[in-house]
This record gives C-alpha cells, structure tokens and sequence, in this order.
C-alpha cells in the first residue's frame, strides 16, 4: 500500500510537470536605433537648420512627419537626432520600417552656405543599428 | 565529445555499479571442507529464512567450484534474513540445525535516473542553441523517465527482494562437529537436557577475524571517508575552437592559469580492496570559478603499512569566466569579399562576464595512504584532470563607412551588420599534485 502511495505520488507530480511544460515560446524582439550626429570641428561656430522627414510604412501604420530644427555648433559641440523603438512578434501588426531623410543646411561664419542630405533606413525583421556622425570642417 | 563522455558515464556505472537487485545472482554459496561435504552428502538439507510470519524453505545442494573437487561447497537460491538456518536430516531421521549469517548487499541503483539522465538534461539545459524546445525535452523526459524508474525501481525491490542477501565469502564450516546429526530420537539424547538445548538453541555463527568491513556477528559494516586535499595544478591546453560553428579574425586568447585546487571528498569504503564517493574540486582564481563534482571510484593495494590508491572518476562541473580583456580589430574584408574602398569592417569582442558553462570532467588519479593515528591518515596524490575553460564574447561586425561630401564635409556612418554570442572552449589537461587529510569513522 505504501509503495503504490509512493508511486501514485510520482505519477502525479510527474504528470503535472508534463502538462506544465505547454508554455509559450517567448517572443523575439526586433530593436531599431538609428543616430544622425552633426559635429563642428571648425575654428569658428557655424548655424545649422535641419529637416528630418520620417517615412514609416507598415502592416497598419503608414506615413510621413517632418521636424524642423535650427541652433547654432560652437567649435567642438555637436548635436544628435536618435531614434529607437522595439518591435515584437507578439503582436505582428506593429512591425514598421522606417525611413530617415535628413536635410542640413550649414551656415558658417563667414555665411558660407553648405547643404547635406543623408538617408538612413531601418532594416526589415533583423536589428538596425546605424549611427553616423557628419563633420564639419575648415 | 560530450557523446562519447555521456557514454563513458553509462559504461562506468554499468561496470562498477552494476550490482543492483535486478543484476545479482540468484543463488549463494557456503564454503564447506571435504570432510564435512562428505558427511554431508548422504544427509537431507534444507535452508529456512528463520522466520514465523512467513517460513521460506530452500533445497541445498552440494557443488564443487569449477569442477575443482578440493573445494566444495553448499549452494542455495538466496532468502531474505540475516540469519537462516541449515535444516540437516541424515538417513536415520537424526537431525541438526545450523545457523548460517547473510549480508544485506546494498549498492548504487541502477537506473536511468541515476545513469544516463542527470547527464543529458545537464546538457539539454546548458545548451546555449534552442533553449526553449531543449527545456520542453527535458520536462517530457525526465517525466517519462521518472516513471519508467519508479516502476522498474519498485518492481525490481519486490521481485528480487531475496537477491539482496548473500553468506560472507569469509563463512564456511569446516568441522565435522558443527553439522554433525544429533541423535534427538533416542530416549537418552532427550534425557540429557544440555543435548536438547544443544539441538534447540542454536548457537549464533561468530566471525575469529573480524575485519573494519565485517563484524564478529558477520554483518557488513562500512567506513566512512572525509578528504580534504590541497594540492597545485599545472596546466596545458591541448585544443581551442569555436563552438556552434563560430569563427573569429582576431586572436582570443582563452588560457586557464596554473594555481592552487582544493577538494574536498566523501567517500565510503564497504571493503578493504575498494572504496567509492564523491568529491567536489574548485580552483582558486580571481578570473575564472571552476568548480566540478565527480563520482570517484578507487582500488586499493596494500603497501607497507599504507596504501596504494588508484582511482578515477567521472563528473559534472561548471565554469564561470570572471574577468576578461575586450578585442577589436578591422579588416578591408566581409565574408571574403573585399568590402570595397573608403570602407573597413570592424569585427569586435566585447567580453562578457560570468556566463556558466557546464562540462564533464574526467580524472585518473594516484595516491599514498598513510595512517598516522586509528582514526586519520594522510595521502600524497598524483592526479591527470581534463577539463575544458570557456570565454564569452559578443561579437560584432560593423561596416564603417567614410565619405567625402564636400571638401569640408566628411560623413562616418557605422552599419553594424550582425551581432552574436561566441563561446571559445579550451581543452585543458591539467596535473596536479597534492596533499590531503583523510579522517575515518
């Protein structure tokens, strides 16, 4: 009688453990993290004007927004646009690609006029880590 | 390699732990001298198990050893009992009981739990490669696995319940007068009452020699054995490589360093010529915790007034690596195609701290023991270990890109293409020579 108690105990706890073990798989995340850096390495300090045009297109979400930035590098000083977000596949509607435009416009202090446009993207279902830095010099 | 490890584990305890219920001989055997195996043959015997809830009788028989008529002996089907009793009957009805002493034999079970599992679910888990679907086999397994154990276990202890018991192979009966019949029908054998008792009370089997492993009663006895051992490893790695198919341009140096190792073991000893247990190993290092348990097994040879020990003993560990250096270096390469010019490819290590790796050690090992006092003794040791050392890095290759925009405007765009965990193993054999405390009780 003890021994079929015993055995009986084991069965049940391994059973237990058996219908436990129907978890779900965790979910794999996707980051995105982009960074766009203007860097001032001239003598002098310089006026930059900056438009970012964001172009996300998704499975529901899709569109386009424009920043406008203005300010003013003093020699050695610098400024960062960085963009970071998390997709999931628990939810496979928010999954977006995302598409940077930058548009820079450098003014030195002499009024020199440079303009720069730089595209960076984000990569489709695999991380996206891409930063750059444009430099500025005399 | 962890195959052919795993399967040494099986084969080690199929060899030196293969004497479970289910393995052991059914019959047992009383050694006996000629004169009373003479005697003996024109007599009736029996075998009772000395019980009054349930009386198990047992034929005996009569064998010689390999055909060797020199040494005879009493052979029985086993019955559970310290203590059975030779029921002797000659021709004319005259009759002798005999008590004979048993031994309960215990040993290590021989299960799959206790073989083969603890090896792969440590494997399945530790696995770094599909850990969700590895943890889900496990669960199933260990739960079928527990089942089939618990039944075969159960059913083996029920079925072969009497295989347990055997006579010492140190018992025999070599005088006539210990079997002879005693005349219990004649009416002068029942007037002397000291004859009576004589046929009644049977007088207990006492052991002349006992020994530290069997006592005057013939009852098996054990000693038990804490180690504390010290001793210097010295070191050579005979292999690296990647695991997982991984590869690296730059050089990761994986080294474990020469040092000190401590351990401390408990062993049993259920014979003079053998012992077994278990000791736990940890090396003392600031960069790297390695620490391993092994189940050693070790035979004995008599040397003077000590003993020779060799030994060896399988095992699980686990390595942590606790500091360690960060590599990077660039390339004009990506996946063996130039990546093109005012372009490098920078692959870089970052490493990563106190990620456990598990491991089957192996060692072979010998030692001296000496006794100094009854109850301590000392050992110097000898020892050969193998066991791997492992470093982690995430590994990343970023594309760096330059550009001239304008002659004042120069853009540095960093891409990183892929990020990964690498793992560098590192086979090490490492000799170490030791001193150590046995204390004995």
């Amino acid at each position: 009688m003890k021994t079929a108690k015993i055995l009986f105990t084991i069965s049940a706890i391994t059973a237990t453990m058996f219908f436990a073990s129907c978890e779900p798989f965790s979910p794999r995340t996707v980051i995105q993290e982009i960074s766009q850096t203007i860097q001032n390495d001239k003598a002098d300090s310089i006026h930059v004007k900056t438009i970012i045009v964001r172009l996300q297109s998704g499975n529901t979400s899709t569109g386009v927004d424009t920043s406008n930035y203005s300010y003013s590098l003093a020699s050695g000083e610098n400024k960062s646009f960085k963009f970071q977000k998390t997709l999931s596949s628990a939810n496979s509607n928010l999954w977006t690609s995302t598409t940077f435009n930058y548009y820079f416009e450098v003014i030195d202090s002499k009024g020199k006029r440079d303009l720069v446009k730089r595209t960076i993207a984000t990569k489709d279902y695999v991380d996206t880590k891409i930063s750059e830095i444009i430099v500025i010099t005399d | 390699m962890n195959r052919i490890l795993s399967l040494a584990v099986v084969i080690f305890a199929l060899l030196f732990c293969g004497c479970n219920s289910a393995f052991r001989p059914s019959k047992t055997q009383i050694r006996i001298s000629q004169d009373v195996a003479r005697y003996l043959a024109k007599t009736e015997m029996v075998i009772n198990n000395n019980s009054t809830k349930k009386q198990i009788v047992r034929t005996v028989r009569i064998e010689y050893l390999e055909n060797d008529t020199q040494r005879p002996q009493l052979t029985y089907k086993r019955v559970q009992g310290k203590i059975v009793i030779l029921q002797i009957k000659d021709y004319r009805g005259y009759v002798r009981n005999v008590a004979i002493p048993q031994v309960k034999l215990t040993a290590y079970p021989l299960l799959l739990s206790t073989t083969t599992s603890p090896s792969i679910a440590y494997f399945l888990l530790a696995s770094k490669k599909n850990q969700e679907r590895n943890f889900l086999v496990v669960l199933f397994y260990q739960a079928l696995v527990t089942n089939i154990d618990a039944w075969a276990g159960a059913t083996s202890m029920l079925a072969k319940h009497n295989a347990r018991y055997t006579v010492p192979k140190s018992f025999s009966i070599a005088e006539l007068s210990d079997v002879a019949t005693l005349d219990s029908a004649s009416p002068a054998f029942l007037r002397k009452e000291e004859v009576l008792a004589k046929l009644l009370d049977i007088p207990m089997p006492i052991n002349q020699n006992p020994t530290p492993f069997l006592t005057t009663d013939y009852q098996k006895k054990y000693q038990f054995i804490f180690t504390v051992n010290s001793g210097y490893g010295m070191n050579q790695a005979i292999s690296s490589k990647f695991i997982n198919n991984q590869a690296s341009r730059v050089p990761l140096p994986n080294n474990m360093a020469n040092g000190m190792w401590t351990s401390y073991g408990f062993h049993i000893q259920p014979h003079a010529k053998y012992q077994w247990g278990f000791s736990y190993h940890t090396k003392a290092d600031p960069n790297l915790s390695c620490n391993y348990l092994l189940n050693e097994i070790g035979f004995l040879i008599p040397c003077k007034k000590g003993n020779f020990e060799i030994g060896g003993g399988l095992g699980w560990g686990m390595a942590r690596h606790i500091h360690g250096n960060n590599y990077v270096d660039s390339f004009t390469t990506f996946q063996n195609k130039p990546v093109g010019s005012g372009r490098l490819l920078e692959e870089g290590y970052k490493f990563i701290p106190n990620e456990k790796h598990t491991f089957l050690p192996v060692n072979v090992h010998v030692q001296y023991i000496y006794p100094i006092k009854k109850n301590i003794e000392i050992t110097a040791s000898a020892s050969y270990s193998r066991i791997p050392s492992y470093s982690d890095f995430t590994k990343t290759e970023t594309l760096l890109i330059t550009q001239k925009i304008t002659p004042t405007i120069t853009s540095y765009k960093r891409d990183e293409l892929s990020q990964q965990q690498i793992t560098i193993k590192t086979i090490n054999e490492i000799y170490n020579l030791g001193l150590s405390i046995r204390v004995k009780f």
